[in-house]
């Protein structure tokens, strides 16, 4: 009996969700009206042969940061935090760190930061563990940028998520300074402000992000610009491609000092990206791969370094104790 | 290279970014509390995390062009291979080696007591160690340069690790060596090599050799290193059954003599009765061979008194004891009776007497040969062979088993007679497993049981170690086993040997000359590759080669029709006769023959004449 209700209320959602998207314009016409904010482009490989010369001999650096959480359930948690910079050609620059709110320090932040912006200290934890590894990643980002001095630097997530903390304003300077392109990589897309330009947000429907906009309308190897006076966020440049088979979007984010190499970058990054796949450049997937701290990792760390005592009395939930 | 995952106290594994691990090379785990333990590679992996396997999971090809870009951008996706392996720990421990800890090479001096149980002037050089390629560089003198190896492709290649040492003299106590392998497999190789290396400590040795294939004469190959070129001409010895050695028919009793007749078809036990009967002690070939065809002119005559009649009449034999033996053949026609019976007799008997294998000089030549410490070589059909085996084990084994009692006894010792090895390729022959009644399998058996204690040993060579006798099978301590893959054959040598699962399964791709040696003298299994061979068999041209080969023959015939060209149907006569002049009587088609192998090879050419129908002409 249970099951069939289920059933029944999934079978509801779906056609709720489809009538949602129902009136929806057809991709054609998404596309003529997206054009009046900015341009269709393709990108074009560039030969393996001529890659030297087009970065003049510079190598490429992407930062991503991984996190993993030992927990029972809040405050009882303990994050191990890692970030890599990796360099075609050059050695690894990484970061680590751990964060817990049994710490006191931490515990003073996030009562601050839940009375800043009332919400509860959980959430308050959250944000905090997110900043936290964004800022981790925005040093290690810096001393890539200041060590290498890449032709690309590419960052796993969009530039809002960095440019709240002081160094950004550093990371930026020696970018401009040193030619080095930055970008940011965003693998889900999660503005609305696309849609929002097209109108398509009405008061009784709920809310069209720009990913349920760009689904399906751009081909293999396309991307969309806008025109300069058009920002999706902030003074920042952002390009929405389809560098893979899959036909959800990415999005690059550029610095408007750097607006001219946009294109010349897109070429770049769709030559550095898989054909078949999510659309990512293989260099950021491969950078992913290796930061990425394994469960099975944090476990033997905590199993290792931490007194059995501490280990069963505040991280050992008594859930993971049930017969079946 | 470090010590990765989950360990135990027999099996740990290892994995690298920078160096492959090669199966079946030593390494050292630095676990201190452990004293650093040896381990051996028996598995090997290498792994691409960025290059996946291709599966419903990621269904993704890495994309070359991509790769490509990030090479030109100094990273290297190969680079990312990362090596694993699974070592297995050679010493025995009490706890688990360390997580973590580092892996390195060795120095010879570190694994030479797993490696070396012998030096090369006391032990059996047999090959080169699989897996020791690394401590070539640390490998003292007097190990070097003494096994080189052989490619089918390239020749002779110099010895490229360190040399496996077989310390034959500690077969004392863990006596006796099978030879298994498929046809290919590098079994008689390693055979002959076996041999060689024995006839070089001048261990006397009987060889069986079903085969005509044992001779180490000829040397295997001129470009063999000079140090290392040596034949053994002169301490080996080749007798054939039948025409150098035979059997002493005096020295038979009635089960020897029905034995040898077996061998020729099986025989009934109604027979066996009447060879008991018949056989009278002191008999040679010629009185027993009269007495049972009188018999079997007895029972043919229609009237016995006729039969006496006629017999009285004889000038063969003695007056005075014709009466005395006619009495006896009477007697024997009561207790016998059946005609057929010694007809079936007279005709293996005859068979047996016209393979020549009774003889009055026996098996002295081997004898002597085992005496003056050469290797004796007895060739025959695998028939002949099972049946004189039997023969020849029985008396050259009571020879040595009576003189060791008599000096354990402290008795006269009157005939020395020397420790030996018995050798014999398709052993499943000699000893097969199961009920049917093989003479040989009873004295190989009990040498096998208790040779040991005489100092006599089996070298027991088969492809089908399934087919051989349990017992002696169970009694070979040393086993050296080359590719195999016969299910059956498999689960023999799983039972049987120490060999582990994992080279249970690397047994049917062995490349020929590669063997697993499993030995209490050496302690555990070792992977080995058999180094060449000095000699080689006198028969190993390709009979496919051999088609291929023109004779003397062939030349000269080629060379008169050659001389006669242009050939047409009108003057064939004139090469038929000019052929016939030089001794090759040949038929009109046999020469057309000839002459289209000439076509074949371009010396002539042939045309089409609506006159004279063809034409071979000589190509300009």
């Amino acid at each position: 009996m249970l099951e069939a209700h289920l059933i029944k209320s999934l079978q509801d959602f779906n056609e709720r969700i489809k009538r949602n998207y129902q009136d929806l314009p057809q991709a054609d016409t998404l596309r003529d009206k997206i054009s009046l904010f900015g341009r269709f482009i393709y990108c074009n490989k560039i030969d393996a042969s001529r890659i030297p010369e087009f970065t003049e001999c510079r190598p490429v650096v992407a930062v991503d940061g991984s996190r993993i959480e030992y927990a029972s359930f809040f405050p009882y948690s303990l994050v191990f935090m890692r970030t890599l910079a990796k360099c075609t050609g050059g050695s690894d620059i990484t970061r680590s760190g751990i964060i817990s709110p049994l710490n006191l320090e931490v515990y003073n932040q996030l009562e601050k930061i839940s009375d800043e912006q009332d919400i509860s200290l959980e959430e308050a934890y959250t944000l905090h563990l997110k900043y936290s590894l964004a800022y981790m990643e925005l040093l290690t980002a810096l001393e890539a940028a200041k060590t290498y001095k890449p032709y690309m630097l590419m960052l796993d997530g969009g530039f809002l998520l960095f440019d709240r903390f002081e160094e950004w304003e550093e990371l930026r300077r020696v970018c401009i300074e040193n030619k080095i392109i930055l970008t940011g990589i965003i693998e889900e897309i999660a503005t609305a402000e696309l849609a929002n330009w097209l109108d398509l947000n009405r008061d009784n429907r709920i809310r069209i992000y720009d990913r349920e906009v760009l689904f399906g309308i751009l081909e293999v190897g396309e991307y969309l610009i806008f025109n300069s006076d058009r920002r999706i966020k902030k003074d920042y440049c952002t390009v929405f491609a389809r560098l893979g088979t899959s036909p959800q979007a990415i999005g690059c984010d550029f610095l408007s000092e750097q607006e001219d190499d946009v294109f010349k970058s897109m070429d770049f990054i769709y030559t550095l990206t898989p054909k078949s796949g999510q659309g990512i450049p293989l260099w950021l997937q491969i950078t992913d791969a290796r930061v990425r701290i394994k469960r099975e990792e944090a476990e033997k760390l905590v199993e290792n370094y931490l007194d059995p005592y501490v280990k069963e009395k505040i991280f050992k939930a008594n859930r993971k104790k049930r017969a079946f | 290279m470090q010590v990765v995952g989950m360990t135990n106290e027999h099996e740990v594994w290892a994995a690298s970014n920078r160096r492959k691990f090669r199966l079946n090379e030593l390494l050292i785990i630095e676990d201190d509390k452990l004293g650093n333990p040896v381990g051996e590679v028996i598995e090997t992996y290498a792994l691409n995390p960025f290059i996946p396997a291709v599966d419903e999971k990621s269904p993704v090809l890495i994309d070359h062009e991509v790769v490509d870009s990030l090479s030109r951008l100094g990273y290297e996706i190969n680079e990312e291979v990362i090596y694993t392996a699974k070592i297995r720990i050679l010493s025995e421990l009490f706890y688990p080696v360390s997580t973590g800890v580092r892996v390195r090479e060795p120095h010879f001096h570190e694994v030479e007591e797993l490696l070396i149980k012998s030096n090369p002037s006391e032990g059996l050089v047999l090959g080169v160690i699989q897996g020791t390629e690394g401590l070539l560089g640390s490998l003292p003198e007097e190990y070097r340069d003494i096994a080189p190896l052989y490619e089918n492709k390239t020749g002779i290649k110099e010895q490229n690790g360190v040399p496996f040492i077989l310390d034959y003299r500690a077969m004392n106590n863990y006596p006796h060596i099978g030879i298994f392998g498929g046809s290919g497999s590098g079994k008689s190789f390693g055979l002959r090599v076996l041999i060689e290396e024995l006839i070089k400590k001048r261990v006397p040795l009987l060889v069986f050799d079903p085969h005509y294939e044992m001779s180490f004469k000829e040397i295997f190959d001129p470009s063999l290193p000079p140090h290392f070129k040596e034949s053994f001409e002169h301490r080996s010895l080749i007798l054939t059954v039948g025409s150098d050695v035979g059997v002493k028919f005096e020295t038979l009793n009635s089960g020897d003599l029905c034995n040898l007749l077996s061998a020729v078809s099986p025989v009934t036990e109604a027979m066996e009765n009447a060879v008991a009967s018949i056989l009278e002690s002191g008999d040679n070939l010629e009185t027993f061979t009269s007495r049972l065809n009188d018999l079997i002119s007895l029972l043919e005559s229609p009237d016995e008194s006729e039969f006496k009649e006629a017999f009285m009449q004889r000038r063969d034999i003695e007056e005075n004891k014709k009466a005395q033996y006619l009495n006896r053949l009477s007697a024997l026609k009561k207790q016998v009776g059946q005609l057929s019976t010694l007809k079936s007799i007279n005709w293996r008997l005859n068979r047996l007497i016209r393979q020549g294998i009774f003889m009055e000089q026996g098996i002295r030549q081997i004898e002597e040969g085992l005496k003056a410490q050469k290797t004796v070589i007895v060739r025959g059909s695998i028939w002949m062979l099972k049946v004189y085996a039997a023969y020849v084990l029985r008396s050259i084994y009571n020879k040595r088993r009576e003189y060791r009692d008599a000096l354990q006894r402290g008795q006269k010792i009157e005939n020395k007679f020397p420790p030996f090895f018995v050798v014999t390729d398709e052993a499943h022959n000699f000893a097969p497993r199961g009920e049917q009644n093989v003479p040989s399998r009873r004295e190989i058996k009990e040498i096998a049981q208790e040779g040991r204690k005489y100092g006599v040993f089996l070298i027991l060579a088969t492809q089908r170690p399934a087919l051989l006798d349990d017992t002696v099978n169970a009694q070979l301590n040393t086993k050296i086993i080359f590719r195999t893959v016969r299910s059956t054959d498999l689960g023999v040598i799983k039972e049987e040997t120490d060999i582990g699962s994992e080279e249970i399964k690397r047994l049917p791709y062995l490349p020929s000359g590669t063997g697993f040696v499993s030995s209490p003298i050496f302690g555990r299994t070792v992977s080995m590759r058999v180094r060449v061979a000095k000699t080689r068999s006198p028969h190993q041209l390709n009979p496919f080669d051999e088609l291929e080969m023109e004779d003397e023959q062939d030349k000269e015939v080629m060379e008169i029709i050659n001389q006669c060209l242009p050939v047409n149907q009108s003057n064939l006569i004139d090469v038929m006769k000019r052929l016939e002049n030089r001794g090759f009587g040949m038929g009109e088609s046999e020469i057309i023959n000839y002459l289209d192998k000439m076509v074949e090879k371009g010396i002539v050419g042939k045309e089409n004449n609506p006159l004279l129908g063809f034409i071979y002409k000589r190509n300009s």
